[in-house]
């Protein structure tokens, strides 16, 4: 078993397999050896790690990508926005865990719960306008007055549609 | 993450106060430019059958991108990779105007994919019924504009010509282009059955005028 603790000081205990499928976990458990020391995550909050932790323990057992996947894996990797029904039901939750599981998914190296994460923003993105984008996200339209006149030439194509 | 993206016109920028208030911002850049490649990528045909929610015959999510924030906008213009999957659905284009708009929007797109290399991929959205010779005709028209300048030519499957006037005529590339058809190659093309790509070189392509 692996302890775990987190930026709110939180214990956590893990089989190895599921805490080894995170990289920086895995180097980490290397480096130190054979040990008792729990692993500090300063960076993931205990309901986050919650989160990782249910979706390596669902997914444990699956191959690891390889570290040096060649490139044509990679791309294809990149170009399907598909995501298994578990995965999609997992990573149904408010935009602000949504975004928080990426960056630590992204911090602990767990390549496919990175994908299943920006997929999933990805997917939100797609076929929707610049201002619903907007809407959903919360983002300000923040372009200058000479973004907006570049912005208005490259519609002119829209006035026919 | 590939090496050649600019990483160093954009650092620093994601990290605005604005995260406060808007989740999306507290992503580093990197995060953001995986987003949006996936949000412009496409392998599946479930992928290139998607257009009809676009109600347009081109697939724009990238311009819509570069329209949302001065952020995204720098990010999506400094990766011209993302301008460089062009998803069309000749189908669905009715009318000349319709037509004219289609080729100001890939303008746009190839403009922003640079000299990154090009996948074109035609695609038949569902409930379309075939519209595809009216258009051909359009297109054709305009390929016969050109027609005299450049000659004589070899005798090349009618689609490939539609397409290469209808999105090679003003690009001057390095790279090669490749077109991908997924959907019924043979109805595309009943002359060459087993056509699935073809490259085009710069060196094929007329200048803009």
């Amino acid at each position: 078993m692996v302890t775990l603790v987190t930026s709110d000081n939180e214990k956590f205990t893990a089989d190895k397999e599921v805490a080894e499928r995170s990289v920086l976990i895995k180097n980490m458990l290397e480096d130190v050896g054979e040990s008792d020391q729990p692993i500090p995550l300063p960076n993931v909050s205990s309901s986050v790690l919650k989160k990782v932790l249910e979706y390596c323990e669902h997914h444990r057992g699956e191959p690891l990508p390889a570290a040096d996947a060649d490139t044509t894996q990679d791309d294809t990797r990149k170009r399907t926005t598909d995501i298994s029904e578990w995965d999609q039901k997992f990573i149904t939750v408010d935009q602000e865990m949504l975004f928080e599981i990426i960056l630590a998914a992204n911090y602990l190296d767990i390549k496919s719960l990175l994908d299943v994460g920006c997929k999933t923003v990805a997917n939100m993105i797609k076929g929707k306008t610049p201002e619903e984008i907007r809407k959903l996200f919360n983002i300000v339209n923040d372009f200058t007055p000479e973004e907006e006149a570049q912005i208005k030439k490259e519609n002119e194509w829209a006035e026919d549609r | 993450m590939k090496d050649s993206w600019p990483m160093e016109i954009l650092d620093g920028q994601s990290l605005s106060k604005s995260w406060l208030v808007c989740p999306i911002h507290r992503l580093p850049t990197e995060l953001v430019l995986l987003i949006f490649t996936y949000a412009t990528s496409f392998v599946t045909q479930t992928d290139g059958l998607d257009l009809d929610f676009f109600d347009f015959p081109v697939e724009i999510t990238v311009i819509h991108i570069s329209q949302t924030c001065s952020l995204w906008r720098s990010i999506s213009f400094a990766v011209p990779s993302l301008w460089a999957n062009i998803r069309i659905a000749i189908d669905v284009v009715q009318h000349v105007s319709q037509f004219n708009s289609v080729v100001g929007c890939l303008d746009v797109l190839l403009r922003g994919s640079g000299e990154a290399p090009l996948t074109i991929l035609h695609t038949r959205p569902r409930h379309r019924r075939d519209s595809r010779a009216r258009i051909i005709i359009i297109i054709n028209t305009r390929l016969s504009r050109r027609s005299q300048k450049e000659g004589p030519r070899t005798r090349i499957p009618q689609s490939i010509r539609a397409f290469r006037s209808l999105v090679l005529c003003n690009l001057h590339r390095e790279h090669p282009i490749h077109l991908r058809i997924l959907q019924s190659p043979q109805r595309m093309l009943p002359v060459a059955p087993t056509f699935r790509y073809c490259f085009f070189r710069a060196l094929f392509i007329p200048k803009r005028r």
